[in-house]
């Protein structure tokens, strides 16, 4: 992303050119992938001309250092992410014919910053599911087989950077939706720290926990996309002001004399594949070898993270998603007698079933019998684990596990058993409950080449220091096999 | 904290109760109407979810420390009134209206 | 019947006097078009989030402190969440965990002369919340409209104990609350245009038990009268259960104001089960010492300091000094009148007596009028250095009033201005005397009091406009010369 943008700065390539090569891609790839559910193919070209344009015009002028960062480029953007005049349909027959009224804070900056976004990604309704299996429109496919699946709930802007239909997207991590499918699909995925990227415009799911993120084909692409979007937003009163992210310094960064903790139980638990964990051991020697010293870290309430994450994420997307009643906007379903059908009849039909066991959980959680026991008890587990993590981070500079236990599973697989889907987030929620930031990086192969994701957890406000440490490693990677550091072909 | 051993308990007894009763009540708290299938489902569903989350009662944690990083609201929006600019668009956002306002079913009151 | 006890409380809901919503900028105008004061926020949108307005949280705070209630050091906004239609988001953001302020009191003054006594109400706790939009019923035969744009409109909740004993006493509380909160500006308080909302909390109960009876919560309640009758109503109602067997069903129930009843209300299920929990979308608001300082500061007298202070430092009788705190306005006239004039008794008896006949003659209520605010300071002084008559005044003030007249320039242009110059008056009294020679004649022979006639018809000849001392003096001064 950053060749391109300053490829097209020089003008040694045009906007129009890389927009007709990414169509390109589309057409022999999308068909199978289905990343996609909005493209606009005309009014991309008119933009990209007018980029084309504006260039020529500064570079005339000798204004070339004025021209914004990601002029031309074309990106994606998450289909939850609201765009004015466009179909926002957060993957759910709810929304199938929303079109939004205004635009997400988040990305007007992309926008500001010269990008073109070229259509918007598929998802799993409303963010909630592990594969983009749960989407009404059908799910999207893992670049590598179509036999699996990307990842989710961010797998349609995972799938689209990992097959070269973007350069660039936008994801969105309420428990690991940006991470998990840039670890199954090889890319690069930044959940920031909470609070430092608006949410205005950002359909809520689990407002305490929603951000969005990056999705990127390297880590350097993920700093300037994260520079960009980030920002306290008064249109958000939990948004915080947080620094950029500066890229020369992450290009010096070292793990000499770094202090890395290994979160024993995301790496040791039963559903960990051999591969994943020998990729871990082997990125764990490297560092080593690299000068950084390695620990394993033991963390109990690790034990309670998911129940946790999943008593406060339902909660709060029973509450948020109450407002789908079908009278000033979306599905609203027919034949309705009275009011109550007005409620239940269109959010049954226009709610698939994940959406519905969410509903259910969080009411439950939140219902008077239940409230003390399980919403607050998971309050303080929350707040206990944050406290474990500043703890933490006073010993160690980095923290780190692998980013999923396993590596892209076959389609069907997750909609067999919620409860083990929902375990299968152990390694992404506990940076989601702490507010913390993480990235996912390649770290190599499995034995059928699909791709290892390793991530790294910082202390809040430390995008500089996981970005240099996965900058460092994703150089050494590709020095050393070109490939990663656990392949296996 | 005390060792909670009530909440499993408590949980025992309701899934004792009908497990049909207790999800038509949960889904009409959600303002969902389910199919029997649907409740079939998520019934066993929850049987095993519910359970799983509720192990958190049992974890034995004080209320008492402050969280350094709690945050409090920095700036607030200065009283100013102005018509926004987004609300011609929302309007027609809904095809249910009549006279510029928004119509459901007859409600009494 | 004496047998029972009626034991009250209230929850009152009051409008706040923003300009813009309490979440969004939208306005909080009133009658606007339908939907015409919308936003992405205030309807409930995908992705739209919550903006706090400074003035609320302020308000809300001077208001607790105005009834001695303590503030909550780190308050919290909650969701309150169920389904209806004039709720877009499907849940309210009110508070209930950490309201504003919890533990205040207002002394409430009943009864009437020897039976007068206080009252002290205490209040359990005030929290701010967003209003919901409007139904509107009768537009349509089949379906019922809503108009979003009073949602969003901040509102204040105040929840009493059970510490009512008698309508007098809700109708008093009322009252002075009222009164209270339009002095702070906070609200307007009018509850036929629905700025203040009050449902009554009522359940009875034998003399002389603790425990209270199971209570009955009614709405729909349109104005103080029919807060008075719904109370007596409802407690006899009760009572007539009660002595029938029957028990009281804990329910909501309507006040009908053509028949003067109260009548179930269609149960809602579930009603009771709101989920409440923290609003993600709102950081907690910490009130600092100082800054409630500042606000207590900024915090106007309340009507019963200045009653105090009329009473105890200005010597006004307690009659008069209840009048003139009744309202906001009449309370800063007053006061700006007596800092001119420096006579509060005087100013008083003005704004009591002439003040208030002119607004009843032009229909306006005592809180309405709009009058330069120096005005009738400067008039009293006028008329206390003899510069105009008191009938002049009293026209200086009508102007004032009806003109904007600004009461010297207006003496002037009138000609009201009394005259003092002797060397005027001089042929006037001169005239007199030859035009009554009788008079004349009988009070050099001794009849004294016929100076206060030949007074009297010289000030007529003025026409009233001489100085009456003046005039009294060149009088003097001529009967000596003879």
């Amino acid at each position: 992303m950053r060749g391109l943008a300053e490829a097209i700065r020089s003008r040694k390539v045009t906007s129009e050119e890389a927009v007709c090569a990414v169509f390109q891609s589309m057409e022999e790839r999308e068909p199978s992938l289905h990343a996609f559910l909005s493209l606009w193919k005309e009014k991309t070209i008119e933009e990209a001309r007018r980029c084309d344009a504006l260039v020529r015009e500064f570079v005339e002028n000798g204004k070339e250092d004025e021209l914004p960062p990601l002029l031309g480029v074309p990106v994606a953007v998450k289909d939850n992410l609201l765009l004015e005049g466009e179909r926002t349909t957060c993957g759910s027959k709810m929304l199938e014919d929303f079109v939004a009224p205004y635009t997400a804070s988040c990305v007007e900056k992309l926008k500001g910053a010269g990008a073109i976004i070229l259509g918007k990604t598929n998802m799993d309704e409303f963010g909630m599911g592990t594969t983009t299996e749960n989407s009404f429109f059908g799910p999207t496919k893992h670049p590598s087989d179509p036999k699996r699946v990307p990842g989710g709930s961010s797998g349609g802007s995972a799938a689209a950077v990992a097959g070269g239909m973007a350069f660039a997207a936008l994801g969105t991590d309420t428990g690991g939706s940006v991470r998990q499918p840039a670890g199954y699909c090889g890319i690069v995925g930044l959940r920031p720290t909470y609070g430092t990227v608006s949410r205005h415009g950002l359909v809520a799911f689990a407002s305490s926990m929603d951000i969005a993120g990056p999705l990127c084909r390297d880590v350097l692409d993920a700093a300037l996309l994260y520079n960009v979007i980030r920002g306290e937003d008064t249109k958000d009163q939990t948004s915080v002001p947080s620094s950029a992210v500066d890229s020369e310094a992450l290009e010096n960064y070292t793990l000499s004399g770094k202090r890395i903790g290994i979160l024993r139980p995301l790496l040791e638990n039963e559903n960990t594949e051999e591969d994943v964990a020998q990729a871990i051991q082997a990125v764990s020697a490297l560092a080593t070898e690299k000068g950084a010293t390695v620990e394993m870290v033991d963390m109990p309430l690790l034990e309670h993270a998911v129940a946790v994450y999943y008593i406060l994420s339902s909660a709060e997307a029973s509450s948020n998603l109450s407002r789908y009643d079908g009278i000033r906007y979306g599905y609203r379903a027919e034949g309705i007698r009275n009011l109550e059908e007005l409620y239940t009849k269109t959010r049954s039909e226009g709610f698939g079933l994940e959406v519905k066991r969410r509903i259910l959980m969080g009411n439950y959680v939140l219902s008077s019998e239940h409230f003390e026991d399980c919403y607050r008890q998971a309050e303080r587990a929350a707040k206990a684990l944050r406290a474990e993590f500043r703890k933490l981070f006073g010993k160690y500079d980095l923290l780190s596990g692998p980013v999923s236990s396993t590596t892209a599973p076959r389609c069907g697989e997750a909609g067999k058993d919620p409860l083990s889907a929902y375990i299968s987030d152990l390694c992404t929620v506990p940076a989601s409950l702490a507010g913390i930031p993480a990235v996912s990086i390649p770290c190599g192969y499995d034995r059928d080449r699909l791709p290892i994701g390793l991530q790294l957890m910082g202390p809040c406000f430390g995008e500089q220091e996981i970005l240099g440490a996965a900058r460092f490693l994703e150089k050494e990677f590709s020095l050393r096999t070109g490939k990663g550091a656990g392949s296996h072909g | 904290m005390p060792h909670r051993q009530h909440s499993a308990e408590l949980f025992r007894e309701t899934m004792q109760k009908s497990d049909s009763e207790n999800i038509s009540r949960l889904s009409r708290l959600s303002g969902l109407s389910l199919s029997e299938e649907e409740k079939e489902i998520l019934s066993e569903d929850l049987s095993r979810i519910l359970p799983y989350m509720e192990r958190v009662s049992e974890l034995q944690m004080t209320d008492a420390c402050p969280d350094p990083e709690e945050t409090y609201v920095s700036s607030f929006r200065e009283d100013e009134a102005y018509i926004s600019d987004v609300s011609g668009k929302i309007r027609s956002c809904s095809q249910n209206m009549s006279d510029g306002m928004f119509t459901v079913p007859k409600t009494v009151e | 019947m004496a047998d029972f006890e009626t034991v009250v409380g209230l929850e009152v809901h009051v409008e706040l006097k923003t300009r813009s919503k309490i979440f969004c900028s939208c306005p909080t105008a009133f009658g606007a078009d339908p939907n015409a004061h919308v936003c992405e926020v205030c309807l409930g949108l995908p992705g739209a989030l919550p903006r706090l307005n400074k003035r609320v949280p302020e308000l809300a705070v001077m208001t607790a402190l105005a009834l001695h209630a303590k503030i909550t050091p780190e308050m919290r906004f909650d969701r309150k969440n169920y389904f209806y239609p004039d709720l877009p988001k499907g849940y309210q953001i009110s508070q209930l965990y950490a309201p504003v302020a919890r533990n205040g009191y207002l002394d409430v003054e009943t009864g009437e002369g020897e039976n007068a006594y206080t009252r002290q109400i205490r209040i359990h706790e005030l929290h701010m919340e967003d209003d919901a939009g409007k139904l509107v019923h009768d537009a349509l035969p089949d379906q019922t409209c809503i108009d979003y744009s009073r949602c969003g409109v901040p509102l204040i909740e105040i929840v009493t104990e059970p510490d009512f004993r008698n309508a007098d006493e809700v109708v008093a509380f009322l009252q002075k609350l009222r009164t209270l909160l339009q002095f702070l500006d906070v609200s307007d308080c009018k509850m036929q245009e629905g700025s203040m909302r009050v449902d009554v909390n009522l359940s009875v109960r034998p003399v002389g038990q603790e425990e209270l009876g199971t209570r009955t919560e009614m709405k729909n309640l349109s104005s103080f009268r029919a807060v008075s009758k719904a109370v007596e109503y409802e407690a006899r109602r009760q009572w007539a259960c009660l002595l029938n067997g029957e028990e009281i069903v804990r329910e909501t129930r309507r006040w009908d104001e053509d028949q003067e009843v109260s009548l179930p209300m269609r149960k809602k299920e579930d009603a009771a089960e709101y989920k409440y929990f923290p609003e993600p979308d709102l950081p907690k608001i910490r009130f600092t010492e100082e800054k409630i300082e500042e606000i207590r500061k900024a915090l106007s007298e309340t009507p019963d300091e200045k009653k105090k202070r009329y009473i105890g430092q200005m010597h006004l009788p307690p009659y008069d000094a209840g009048i003139l705190t009744s309202g906001r306005r009449v309370a800063a006239l007053f006061e700006r009148t007596a800092e001119l004039c420096g006579d509060p008794k005087e100013s008083s008896n003005w704004i009591m007596g002439e003040f208030m006949k002119i607004l009843n003659d032009h229909g306006v209520g005592p809180e309405d009028f709009s009058i330069r605010e120096d005005s009738l300071g400067e008039i009293i002084v006028m008329l206390k250095e003899n510069q105009v008559s008191r009938a002049s005044a009293k026209a200086l003030l009508l102007a004032a009033y009806e003109e904007g007249a600004v009461p010297e320039e207006y003496a002037k242009e009138h000609d009201l201005r009394l005259v003092r110059d002797k060397d005027t008056l001089l042929p006037i009294v001169e005239k007199v005397l030859e035009e009554n020679p009788k008079p004349l004649a009988e009070y050099r022979a001794g009849k004294v009091k016929n100076k206060q006639f030949l007074l009297g018809q010289a000030m007529r000849s003025t026409k009233g406009k001489a100085d009456p001392a003046v005039l009294a003096e060149v009088l003097q001064e001529c009967l000596d010369r003879l």
